[in-house]
């Protein structure tokens, strides 16, 4: 029981070190200032710092790939989260082939509902691997890949807190908890290209009002990122957001009542009868 | 080539590009990631790849260039002028805004080359065959992902052709309902299988592996260090100590990895061999490398740094470094003797 306590306050731990790292690592542009200010300002875009902060998100999301596999431990869920990678893949392939408007993308639906119906882990789960298997499949291996499924294994992750919102307006199965996932998926639809946007923003770097100027104090870094995002991506994430919110609509109670199905039909185990060994 | 000595050139390749802002060194860079590109494409599957790098390129240099002159403002070569209050747009246009621009382009191109020929010459199978055996479970769900994504696109093909014979034509997004719900409900029923076919061929549970405590205290040591590492970094500036710390949560949490994926047995079909051409590769690429990490008397640095600001100016070119630079070639003369030596003992 002490050992169990144990594991959970270390399991614990790990998570909140990790995501903590992570969160350092992506909002680094806003915190150099004790080491760069004196550097003069090229030496500084082709100084490590990006490429120290990315391997670093890479880190972070081994860990917290290796502390949330371990809910993926007997046949059926790791068959059914294969099979709903492999959907969301293709879905990714598809929408590389036949890109959408804007920034609209399919994928982020079945994460936020398996997420909010699984859980957080499961989200997790779904979220990266989902990138991870289409980077695979359509050659999108790149720099920017452990960023992104960073990101996008938190939007899986944080789907639960829909539930207790949920329980809250006693919305379940009912529209209002089709309306509280349609604002969570609206707000992850900007939230994603606002926290992508910042991988590669000092590289994108220039004298101006709204590029990464290292060494400037962290409200005139927010100030500097807000416009650059204001500029080049809020229009475009706003069609991810209407895609989530639109997807969620039309397709997210069916798809709730299918997933609420299986995870009923999932929840059995083998046990060896008594006397007997498996 | 053997699959590490590839990820040895990738990393050189990288770390190169993203250390210099000189475009002279830069277009090298593309040049030589060009001629790989070429010969690796004649024989990995180019389909693959949904952008082609150089097309890509071009592209990306273009539109890097062009927002950077029309959003910043800055250099002393003014090619015209934007009249108004229109924001961000209205002022000078300069020569030195467009090489800028063309030179954070000529970087992001240089990645995602390096990366498309990462992926065109290694198969998906070496690929998956990376991820590290403490992630086992990661890497069987992502096997089952893979084998099981072109049969989910040819599921959603069956599905419209059979919705087409009924009739149904989608016209809005809500009728794309009858084509989306049989599709996951059938993957789901399809996991069902898997996991039953799993079982049954003796798929054991991990539920048995336990993880001692202490490999999971050292994650979360090295952790805490990345952690301090970075508060050190942006607090002070004892840069020994920021690296320290660094360094060696890095290789806490890496070392736990390694120890845990040493409980879990991995076999392997066919083991890749190693070649003396895969030497030739790691020396050649080491050698690119050194000039862009490490300070070599007689060779100076300060030609990997360059900004056109505030008057364009001829980038500094340092010859040894280029010549070094050539050393990434080694992938292609290596595919270029071993396809000659072929086509020799075929006649």
């Amino acid at each position: 029981m002490i050992n169990l306590t144990k594991e959970k306050l270390l399991s614990f731990l790990i998570y909140l070190a990790s995501t903590a790292l992570g969160a350092i690592s992506f909002l680094y542009p806003f915190f150099t200032p004790g080491l760069e200010q004196n550097v003069p300002l090229s030496q500084v875009r082709a100084g490590q710092a990006p490429l120290v902060y990315s391997l670093l998100v890479a880190l972070c999301l081994l860990v917290i790939l290796f502390e949330v596999q371990s809910q993926a431990v007997d046949a059926k869920l790791i068959a059914l989260l294969g099979m709903l990678v492999a959907i969301n893949a293709a879905l990714r392939f598809i929408e590389v082939a036949i890109p959408g408007p804007s920034g609209f993308s399919p994928i982020f639906f079945l994460i936020i509902l398996t997420g909010y119906v699984f859980g957080g882990r499961f989200g997790f789960l779904m979220g990266t691997l989902t990138l991870f298997a289409s980077a695979l499949i359509t050659g999108g291996i790149g720099p920017w890949l452990p960023s992104q499924m960073f990101t996008v294994g938190w939007v899986g992750m944080s789907a639960p807190l829909c539930v207790p919102i949920v329980r809250l307006v006693r919305g379940e199965g009912k529209f209002s908890e089709i309306l509280v996932l349609m604002v969570f998926g609206a707000l992850w639809g900007l939230l994603y290209g606002a926290i992508i946007n910042l991988w590669s923003w000092p590289y994108i770097a220039g004298p101006s009002a709204h590029f990464y100027q290292p060494g400037e104090g962290w409200l005139e870094a927010v100030k500097h990122y807000s416009i650059f995002y204001m500029v080049t991506s809020f229009v475009w994430d706003l069609g991810r957001s209407f895609g989530n919110v639109l997807l969620i609509l039309v397709a997210g109670s069916a798809t709730l009542r299918a997933l609420r199905r299986f995870k009923q039909r999932f929840g059995f185990s083998y046990q060896p009868l008594e006397g007997q060994t498996v | 080539m053997h699959t590490y000595s590839w990820l040895v050139w990738t990393a050189a390749a990288l770390i190169c590009i993203s250390v210099t802002r000189n475009p002279l060194y830069l277009i090298l860079f593309l040049f030589v990631l060009q001629i790989v590109y070429l010969m690796i494409a004649e024989q990995g599957d180019e389909a693959q790849l949904f952008v082609n790098p150089i097309k890509f390129t071009l592209f990306v240099v273009f539109t890097t260039a062009i927002f950077n002159v029309f959003t910043n403002h800055f250099g002393d070569t003014v090619l015209f002028t934007i009249p108004g209050k229109i924001p961000l747009l209205s002022g000078v246009v300069t020569l030195e805004a467009f090489v800028y621009g063309m030179t954070n382009g000529l970087i992001l191109s240089g990645m995602l080359t390096t990366f498309s020929i990462l992926n065109l010459a290694l198969p998906m199978r070496a690929l998956v065959h990376l991820i590290p055996r403490a992630f086992y479970p990661i890497a069987i769900i992502t096997s089952i992902a893979i084998t099981f994504a072109p049969e989910t696109r040819r599921q959603l093909n069956q599905v419209r052709e059979a919705q087409a014979v009924r009739g149904f034509r989608a016209r809005s997004v809500k009728d794309w309902m009858p084509l989306a719900m049989p599709l996951l409900i059938g993957g789901l029923e399809r996991s069902i299988q898997v996991a039953e076919t799993m079982t049954a061929r003796g798929f054991a549970s991990a539920n048995d592996v336990h993880i001692p405590n202490i490999y999971r205290l050292s994650i979360l040591g090295g952790l805490l260090m990345l952690i301090g590492g970075w508060i050190v970094s942006v607090t002070s500036s004892f840069q020994y100590l920021t690296f320290g710390l660094l360094t060696l949560g890095s290789v806490g949490v890496m070392i736990a990895f390694w120890w845990i994926g040493k409980q879990t047995p991995r076999s392997s079909y066919k083991k890749e061999r190693w070649h003396i051409s895969d030497f030739f590769i790691i020396l050649f690429s080491l050698l690119a490398l050194l000039p862009f990490v490490w300070d070599i008397p007689g060779i100076s640095r300060e030609t990997l740094y360059y900004v056109p600001y505030p008057r364009l100016s001829v980038p500094p070119f340092e010859p040894i470094t280029g010549t070094l630079t050539l050393g990434l070639l080694a992938p292609a003369i290596i595919f270029l003797i071993t396809k000659t030596y072929a086509k020799e003992r075929s006649t």
